[in-house]
């Protein structure tokens, strides 16, 4: 899942790379062409392109007998009725070829999620770094943190024994890559806390986690795995949520891939010879 | 089939043109541009601070002692004079003056309190918020049908109306008595007189496990009792009241508090957002939404929490509900988004009318430094505004509002005055009143510098301070006197124990003495024709009063109403308004309708300086860069010298000259 995951994440930081400096609605604008193009072709390939042809022609039929006989009531109700049938007919057909395009689709969004869900920290701000012990390990009063210089540790650890976790404060102080590191009886776990003005980064609220969890590993692109021998469960830094500026509105970057994907989608299925 | 793949290849084209340029227009999209000249083609600047209570008597003391440089500079280029302020010298009569050049017979501002004669009930004076009036009841829910209403009850037409009228381009920054503000072009961001999102002019929420029987009659916040269960206190926070339930209950959100087994820190964990605070630590705003209709109607607010104590004791204070600027419940700026693109720029901010919590001090839920803490997070959001509005100030008219030595010179008075009933000669705090003045000086060095030759600067104040050394029951001095009866022995309140049937004269308000005239007041005995002569007697007694303890003079002025106001209000105005000593003031119990045991009392309360006196004794302050012209200035001339600095008449029902204009004879 690693693995797959390094690919997957090299392949979308080749396509962000030139827009890293730039409005993150280019990229997002270009993803959404990208997700308009790969759902039309898995629609194409996947449904019954005549049946749903047909299904559409008779909804339009259907249609226009309602305009031609709307002082019928008789044929105007077996009108209704039939576009009713029809439409679950084109739910139908349109069923299968959902199901093939989600798993590429939910890829492509978990990726999205991490490049635009958070941003790094900007100096002179502050978040809560949580560490979460296995069961059975250290006691949490063992656990030091140490900040390196782009970084200050604010507050003492804030311990939540029930919850085997500790938090602190943490302010960054410059930009870069800065360190935080995690000391314990016989283990030493270095953090990267990623710390940013501006430009697209990929990160993570969940840092870093022990290697079984599978959930972990996919919904987290950029979360680093801890030795298999590890007390540690999971390092969680509290990044900020990420809005897109749209005309002075924030929006949200699901918003976005959304409406302009849909728009892509219905652009270009004349060139692409899909039916909708 | 050809030619449907050509349409849609053309198609797909200019659709991909067309979202290019949405997509161009939307990532260049840059912040409003500053603004220059308005639609009215002037070129005219002028910045007007107002520092609400800067007192002329120590503003010259420090003035001469060399620490306030901006102000000596100021005074020497233009003029320094005291400023004459309302009757009664209240912050809401007082700016109202200013807003609309008129006396509170024109705006019909007279008190912080007014009373409804239909009911005797005091209400505050300057806005009314009404629920929708037509409702359907569905189970525990109440849908609206109609929308409610926030009105401003001050009436006049503001001086930025004029302006903006006439294409002048006008920000006008917290001014008081003005929420909800205006509509029209100027752009406003309301001040005193704003609202939390309780509805109050700032209800704070004090957690604790200590006893909490020492907070008794709280007027300021709510104290709630928590407990420290396995380190964890769990804690609900009082948002909006919530019409679209029956009953109206208070709505709510939950939060935990996590603390450390040993460290003096903890973790506030609500709806989704945590915090880590220390000891003596204050957050952020926090935004905080309250669900009010479930999956339709939410209202947002803001809050800061500051954790005052972990251990032995828990103590955590949460600020009032501040209306979140960025997505505003209630009507607090013009246009809508202005408050919003502050706190874009600026971040979220203090929105309720008086920012800093003195209830909070007063009720010792906050300790001295604690408070000047809290006031400082106040000062430094108000700095930032400043250098956001004078940093996008081209031309027209810029007001700014500072509120910060008036409430300090309320709150430490005590601290420098050794005559004062709760003076401390130990406390450390001496100067804090001192340093405020110093601070505005700044502010005012950063106007300064901001500015070039051709902008005309005026500083004010709205009035100045006095000690507040003993309080007045005023109603309890009118039973003993015979012109007001009670039902029963209790002090109450809100008059719910007065015999109306007898009671010829009550106090409501600061200033206001009010006769119980037949037709005007629901039960009143008081016929016209002997409204004089008890108005002259009453008044003859109010001036012998003396204090037995020094024999000062308690109430040094009385006036009718009808000798100082004019204009269609004067109807609704107190029968008299009561003008106290230096020293003297109102007490807290008897604006409310409140008969205490005692007439006067020594103030011990951490409140300790006034103004709520005789007009004459507490002038404010006035400099400009250009001369001050006027003998006398008032509050009423900053109107008609505004429209005149801009070549627009002074308007029907202004009372005042500008001061710049040369004072004839009779002009005022």
């Amino acid at each position: 899942m690693q693995n797959f995951n390094r690919v997957i994440s090299g392949f979308f930081n080749l396509v962000i790379s030139p827009f890293k400096t730039m409005d993150p609605i280019w990229s997002l604008a270009l993803f959404s062409l990208i997700i308009g193009i790969i759902m039309l072709i898995i629609f194409r390939y996947t449904s019954d392109q005549q049946k749903i042809r047909e299904t559409k022609s008779k909804i339009r039929a259907y249609i226009f007998e309602l305009s031609l006989f709307k002082d019928e009531i008789g044929i105007v109700l077996s009108a209704q009725k039939n576009i009713f049938n029809y439409n679950l007919k084109y739910i139908k057909y349109a069923l299968k070829p959902m199901l093939f395009m989600m798993i590429p689709l939910v890829l492509i969004l978990i990726q999205l999620e991490s490049w635009y869900g958070h941003r790094p920290l900007k100096p002179d701000e502050s978040a809560i770094v949580s560490l979460k012990l296995r069961e059975g390990g250290h006691t949490l009063s063992d656990i030091t943190l140490k900040a390196g210089e782009g970084i200050i540790v604010e507050t003492p650890p804030l311990r939540i024994p029930d919850q085997n976790e500790i938090d602190w404060r943490i302010r960054a102080r410059e930009t870069g890559d800065q360190d935080l590191t995690f000391n314990m009886p016989g283990e030493e776990i270095r953090q990267k806390v990623i710390v940013s003005e501006k430009g697209l980064v990929q990160v993570s609220r969940l840092a870093s986690a022990s290697a079984s969890g599978f959930t972990d590993t996919l919904l987290n692109p950029a979360l680093r795995h801890l030795p298999g021998d590890s007390q540690v469960e999971q390092i969680k830094i509290n990044y900020p949520a990420k809005s897109i500026e749209i005309y002075k509105w924030h929006v949200h970057w699901l918003v976005i891939v959304f409406v302009l994907s849909i728009v892509f989608g219905f652009a270009l299925k004349g060139l692409f010879r899909v039916e909708i | 089939m050809m030619q449907s793949s050509k349409f849609g290849l053309r198609s797909a084209i200019l659709f991909s043109v067309y979202i290019a340029v949405m997509l161009v227009s939307a990532g260049c999209g840059q912040n409003e541009a500053p603004s220059h000249a308005g639609p009215g083609g002037t070129d005219k600047k002028m910045i007007i601070i107002g520092f609400d209570g800067m007192d002329p008597n120590i503003l010259k003391n420090l003035m001469a002692e060399g620490k306030l440089p901006n102000f000596k500079k100021l005074s020497e280029s233009g003029g320094f004079k005291p400023l004459a302020t309302s009757i009664p010298p209240q912050s809401p009569v007082a700016w109202s003056n200013f807003i609309t050049g008129m006396n509170p017979g024109g705006h019909g501002i007279f008190d912080f309190i007014h009373r409804d004669p239909e009911r005797i009930f005091p209400y505050l004076s300057t806005s009314r918020s009404e629920s929708a009036s037509k409702t359907v009841k569905i189970g525990k829910w109440v849908l609206p049908l109609s929308p409610g209403k926030v009105s401003l009850l001050r009436q006049g037409k503001a001086f930025w109306e004029y302006l903006s009228e006439n294409g002048i381009e006008t920000t006008i920054f917290r001014v008081p008595a003005n929420f909800p503000t205006t509509d029209d072009k100027a752009r406003q961001i309301s001040g005193m007189g704003t609202p939390d999102m309780q509805g109050t002019y700032g209800t704070y929420s004090y957690y604790t496990d200590e006893d909490t029987d020492k907070f008794e009659n709280l007027s300021g916040g709510k104290v709630f009792p928590v407990d420290v269960f396995k380190n964890r206190v769990r804690g609900r926070l009082p948002g909006p009241i919530n019409t679209f339930r029956k009953g109206t209950p208070e709505s709510r959100a939950d939060f935990t508090v996590f603390i450390d087994p040993e460290n003096p820190v903890a973790k506030v964990s609500v709806q989704d957002k945590e915090i880590i605070l220390k000891e003596g630590e204050w957050s952020d705003w926090i935004r905080i939404n309250y669900e009010l209709l479930p999956y339709m109607q939410k209202a947002g607010g803001i809050v800061r929490f500051y954790l005052k104590e972990v251990r032995p004791n828990f103590k955590l204070y949460v600020t009032p509900v501040n209306i979140d600027p960025s997505d505003p419940a209630l009507p607090i700026s013009t246009p809508k988004d202005y408050s919003g693109k502050i706190a874009e720029s600026v971040g979220l901010f203090y929105t309720q009318g008086i920012p800093e919590d003195s209830k909070a001090l007063s009720e010792l839920v906050l300790e001295d430094g604690e408070f000047l803490d809290q006031t400082n997070i106040v000062f430094g959001e108000e700095q930032d505004m400043l250098g956001y509005e004078l940093g996008r100030f081209r031309s027209g008219l810029l007001f700014f509002y500072i509120g910060r030595v008036d409430q300090l010179s309320h709150m430490f008075w005590r601290t420098m005055d050794p005559k004062h009933p709760a003076y401390d000669s130990g406390s450390k705090l001496k100067l804090v009143i001192e340093n405020a003045y110093i601070e505005m000086d700044g502010v005012l060095g950063r106007v300064l510098d901001s500015i070039n030759g051709d902008t005309t600067v005026i500083v004010l104040s709205d009035h100045g301070f006095a000690p507040f050394y003993r309080a007045f029951n005023l109603n309890t001095w009118l039973k003993d006197n015979g012109y007001a009866h009670l039902t029963g022995d209790s002090e109450g309140e809100f008059f719910q124990n007065v015999d109306w049937d007898r009671t010829r004269a009550y106090g409501v308000g600061f200033n206001g003495l009010y006769l119980n005239l037949k037709g005007r007041e629901f039960k009143g005995i008081v016929g016209p024709g002997d409204r004089e002569q008890l108005l002259d007697e009453i008044s003859e007694k109010l001036l012998s009063i003396r204090d037995p303890k020094n024999g000062e003079q308690i109430i040094s002025r009385v006036y009718k109403a009808e000798e100082i106001y004019s204009g269609p209000y004067l109807k609704d105005a107190p029968d008299l308004i009561v003008g106290y000593n230096k020293g003297y003031r109102a007490s807290w119990e008897t604006v409310l309708g409140s008969f205490p045991k005692e007439i006067l009392r020594d103030n011990r309360q951490k409140w300790s300086g006034d103004h709520l006196m005789e007009a004459a004794l507490v002038p404010g302050i006035l400099l400009s860069n250009k001369e001050i012209k006027s003998e006398n200035p008032a509050l009423s001339d900053m109107a008609p010298t505004v429209l005149e600095e801009f070549g627009i008449p002074k308007q029907e029902g202004m009372i005042g000259e500008s001061i710049f204009k040369d004072e004839k004879p009779g002009n005022k």
